[in-house]
């Protein structure tokens, strides 16, 4: 079963194309790591996704409702199964009601009978947090406890599927890695879909088993992640594979992998949109927007030569 | 003699009325033409040693003890007036944030001839326009003319980064201190930009402060590196040596919490607990309530261990030998 299900997918903001024609599949259970540079539509996807922002066209099913032209019952019930953990945990948590408030309110809400709910022990033993925290407020957490406490509200009405938008922005090394420890064991162990949106390719890297790299509002390349980050074949996710910095002085790297930086979506390039950035780029590129090929293996990518890639990995 | 040399510097901040060390007897030189990289996480003090380097410390902020040699000069001696014209000349900084840190009612223009007006009075108009040209195109940015022309808002998180350093440039610093320089950039422009200071430093020679907390970068970039914790450096090290084989639990865990889509199958290191607060600071090894090799032995202060070429503040190296 997939717990989201888009196709051609586009949401328009004027002339802004944010989110331009986006097919994508998530199984129930799966985790997809959903990355790309600030402005390539992911967060704009997401939200898409779930329904807090208008597509303009295309199909959604999420947690199996059908997300566009959803009624008010419909609606409440993909609010429920599929929750968002927000990126500033302090900005989503309201800075009155104790932790203890916080974790019950999505149960309130939800009008959950008492025999589905967690206890507030519970929950804070779910994200490893001491249960004397149920008495604290906000702005008595660090930032890694805030985003916990998050995570235990977004998770306390075992939703069908979890989305999450830059799960350890802000956060510290120690603490980010607690975060992506926690997210990965709970996804595991709650059986729960888990789209993961960021930048960091190392994060979807660690945390995910699929991986939809994005650029100027187009998923370029979608597949196994292990797969695509070792053999792209897509010349932009072989940039960012690139361009990450290895914490390793014995693995240096020549240089920046590419020149320039994303293009406004408010005026995209001709052709494929990666052209006047892309070292391999021919009069083809130029003129014609490749569409997503299939490669076998579970692999697609949106590149006219994406099958020379996987024969002669990119360098 | 080395670029920078910070000597016993211990910096308090006042906090409810008590001045509590943000730093405390902190040592370090930069060489001649190094890239230091200064690792630590938030609050670790990494921040204020930088700021101290210029004399540049938030309100609050006071040099309790040390000394700071930059160039040769003792910067906590200098007067107002020589500072104004150190800072910029002599030794330059960019942040994390260079949004914040242009003034976004002037042209880039502007803000040069701004900087040029208190370091290059001498030269004639269009030499000055003429430099300023130049350092733009230096630093990679594709049409000088049109940027000097441009407000910041005008120009992407890359440009503005590229035009702080280029500032930075215009005066030909023997050190340049980076704040956090590519934090807020994208993956592909962080590259960019990291490539750009090493060229900096191996076409001019210029010394690099460069703080971070992000050790990919560090890794990529530096030739050796201290680590911060609760004030202090717990490790310095040459780079490949430090990655290769960290001596400090500390620096040991901060390597193995990194994520990396190449090691997807272990679990990440964390860290228990929080940094000590600048009002509690416990006895003995900062970092001992968070260790997990702590013993008796760290109760009292971590003597600073100096092992081939680089220095631990730890008792472990001693036990384990």
């Amino acid at each position: 079963m997939s717990v989201i299900k888009a196709d051609n997918v586009r949401t328009h903001f004027g002339k802004v194309r944010a989110v331009d024609g986006v097919t994508l599949d998530l199984a129930d259970g799966a985790t997809l790591g959903l990355v790309g540079e600030s402005g390539s539509g992911k967060t704009t996807l997401a939200r898409t996704l779930l329904g807090l922002t208008p597509a303009t066209s295309g199909t959604i099913e999420t947690a199996g409702v059908s997300v566009r032209g959803a009624g008010r019952a419909a609606r409440r019930a993909l609010h429920r199964d599929a929750q968002l953990i927000y990126q500033d945990p302090h900005a989503s948590l309201s800075p009155r009601l104790r932790v203890d408030a916080l974790l019950t309110e999505p149960y309130r809400i939800h009008k959950v009978p008492d025999a589905d709910r967690w206890s507030v022990a519970e929950l804070l033993d779910l994200v490893e947090l001491p249960a004397e925290h149920a008495g604290k407020y906000p702005h008595e957490l660090s930032g890694g406890q805030a985003r916990r406490v998050g995570i235990a509200r977004a998770i306390a009405l075992r939703p069908r599927l979890l989305v999450a938008d830059e799960p350890t922005a802000g956060l510290d090394v120690s603490a980010a890695s607690a975060v992506l420890n926690l997210l990965r064991r709970l996804t595991s162990e709650i059986g729960l879909a888990y789209l993961m949106v960021t930048h960091n390719l190392d994060t979807v890297g660690y945390a995910a088993d699929r991986i939809a790299v994005m650029y100027l509002g187009r998923i370029v390349e979608q597949g196994p992640v292990a797969d695509v980050l070792h053999r792209p074949a897509h010349p932009y996710t072989h940039a960012l594979v690139r361009a990450l910095p290895v914490p390793d002085p014995a693995a240096r790297t020549a240089g920046p992998p590419v020149t320039g930086e994303p293009p406004s979506p408010r005026n995209p390039p001709s052709g494929c949109h990666f052209h006047p950035r892309c070292p391999r780029a021919t009069d083809r590129c130029r003129t014609e927007a490749p569409e997503p090929l299939d490669l076998g293996d579970d692999r697609r990518a949106a590149c006219h030569y994406a099958p020379d890639h996987l024969e002669t990995p990119l360098v | 003699m080395p670029a920078v040399a910070i000597e016993d510097l211990t910096v308090t901040y006042r906090i409810d009325g008590r001045p509590r060390p943000a730093l405390h007897d902190v040592s370090l030189t930069v060489g001649d033409g190094e890239i230091l990289g200064l690792v630590g996480e938030s609050g670790c003090g990494k921040s204020t040693l930088a700021g101290a380097v210029l004399k540049l410390l938030p309100p609050g902020g006071e040099v309790a003890g040390g000394s700071v040699t930059v160039d040769g000069h003792d910067v906590f001696a200098l007067s107002p007036e020589e500072l104004r014209r150190f800072r910029g000349g002599r030794a330059a900084m960019i942040f994390q944030d260079p949004f914040t840190s242009l003034n976004p009612s002037f042209t880039v223009g502007k803000q040069i001839a701004l900087v040029q007006r208190v370091h290059d009075a001498d030269s004639s108009a269009a030499a000055r326009r003429e430099r300023a040209l130049g350092v733009l195109g230096e630093v990679g940015l594709p049409d000088p003319a049109t940027v000097l022309r441009a407000y910041p808002y005008q120009l992407s998180g890359g440009q503005r980064q590229r035009v702080m350093i280029a500032l930075a440039l215009l005066l030909r610093p023997a050190v340049l201190i980076a704040d956090e320089p590519t934090s807020a950039l994208d993956v592909t422009t962080q590259a960019q930009i990291l490539a750009l200071l090493r060229w900096l430093r191996d076409e001019h020679g210029t010394a690099i402060l460069f703080v971070s907390h992000d050790l990919g970068s560090v890794a990529q970039l530096c030739d050796r590196v201290a680590v911060m914790y609760a004030g202090r450096t717990v490790e310095t090290a040459d780079v490949a040596d430090l990655f290769a084989a960290p001596q400090h639990p500390y620096t040991r865990a901060l390597l193995g919490a990194v994520p990396s889509w190449r090691r997807r199958a272990e679990e990440l290191v964390t860290i228990p607990g929080r940094p000590p607060s600048l009002t509690d600071p416990p006895d003995g090894c900062a970092f001992a309530p968070r260790c997990p090799h702590a013993g008796p032995a760290c109760a009292s202060a971590p003597p600073l261990i100096e092992l081939a070429g680089r220095t631990v503040r730890c008792v472990l190296p001693e036990v384990t030998g």
